[in-house]
């Protein structure tokens, strides 16, 4: 296992854990949130292909239109 | 501009902040800000801008008043159920402070009219309630270079971010394009807690006013976002995307 952060919280994942495992982990639909990995946004394209090293801030951040 | 001595007496408690002065003073009352929604986000945000002395408000919503928006929209009365959101508005803003000059704006912001609303603005404060309007928002704020304080809701969760075109990330650099229709639901689909939109739509009041001013570190870059259930704020980093679609480089 390795430890990555996910919206501050500190996450044990197995290692090759993707952005699309991370997201269906938390149950959420790719299509609802935007995803940074180290401060950068990751392109949807990238959530399989990017795999997750020990260390990592993740932040998952939901999409909203409620004003 | 002089302030005139009931100016001095009705701002006396900003004034009397350092950052703020009777410099400060003016500077707010010579901004011209538009506010896009008068919903939950909009109500708080048209108040403390109105009350603060911020000299012209631009207000644009297309809707009427609803029973259902009264737990959050807290400008309107049960009275005001039907009637035009932008006249009541109008009408308690200048009872507020009728040095403000409010520009009512009754229409739903599209394509054609959306750079002509922004014209005469200094900054845009997003209080829209649905992603298409978001969208020509920020797009039309990164192409005519205008500062955006973003802000949205959900349920019982909020975020605030403010878009300095090509300096910082904006909401396209963020949320590229909008999800497919019908997977993220809507307040009136899945609910809101009323007092969130207070907490959300003030510091969108508190960031403008800070940007007007000039004073502090404005959340350019940066996201807030607050979960009401945990009482927490969370802050995250936005880069801007080189690869995005209005203001990639």
């Amino acid at each position: 296992m390795i430890k990555i952060k996910v919206n501050g919280e500190e996450w044990q994942v197995e290692p090759e854990t993707n952005i699309a495992n991370l997201l269906s982990r938390k149950n959420l639909s790719p299509h609802i949130c935007a995803v940074e990995v180290n401060r950068q946004i990751i392109a949807k394209e990238q959530y399989v292909a990017l795999v997750l090293q020990a260390g990592d801030e993740v932040e998952i951040i939901r999409f909203m239109a409620g004003g | 501009m002089v302030l005139n001595k009931e100016q001095l007496e009705r701002y006396s408690r900003q004034i009397i902040l350092p950052e703020v002065g009777v410099a400060g003073q003016e500077k707010l009352l010579a901004a011209k800000v538009l506010i896009v929604g008068l919903g939950g986000l909009g109500c708080p945000v048209v108040l403390y801008l109105a009350g603060g002395g911020v000299g012209t408000l631009g207000v644009v919503d297309s809707d009427l008043v609803e029973l259902s928006n009264l737990p959050r929209q807290i400008i309107y009365t049960t009275d005001d159920v039907g009637k035009d959101k932008v006249a009541v508005v109008s009408a308690q803003i200048n009872k507020l402070n009728p040095e403000v000059k409010v520009v009512p704006r009754k229409l739903r912001l599209s394509s054609d009219s959306v750079k002509e609303v922004l014209k005469s603005y200094d900054l845009v404060v997003d209080c829209s309630d649905n992603f298409p309007t978001r969208y020509l928002l920020n797009d039309a704020c990164v192409e005519a270079k205008k500062t955006l304080v973003y802000g949205a809701l959900f349920q019982f969760e909020g975020q605030v971010m403010v878009v300095s075109p090509s300096k910082s990330a904006c909401y396209r650099c963020l949320f590229p394009a909008a999800p497919p229709p019908g997977l993220v639901p809507s307040c009136q689909e899945v609910g809101v807690l009323g007092a969130l939109a207070g907490v959300i739509g003030l510091l969108q009041a508190t960031e403008t006013l800070k940007l007007i001013l000039g004073i502090g570190e404005p959340l350019i870059g940066k996201l807030i976002i607050f979960n009401a259930l945990e009482m927490n704020f969370r802050r995250v980093d936005v880069s801007r995307n080189i690869k995005c679609p209005v203001c990639g480089y």
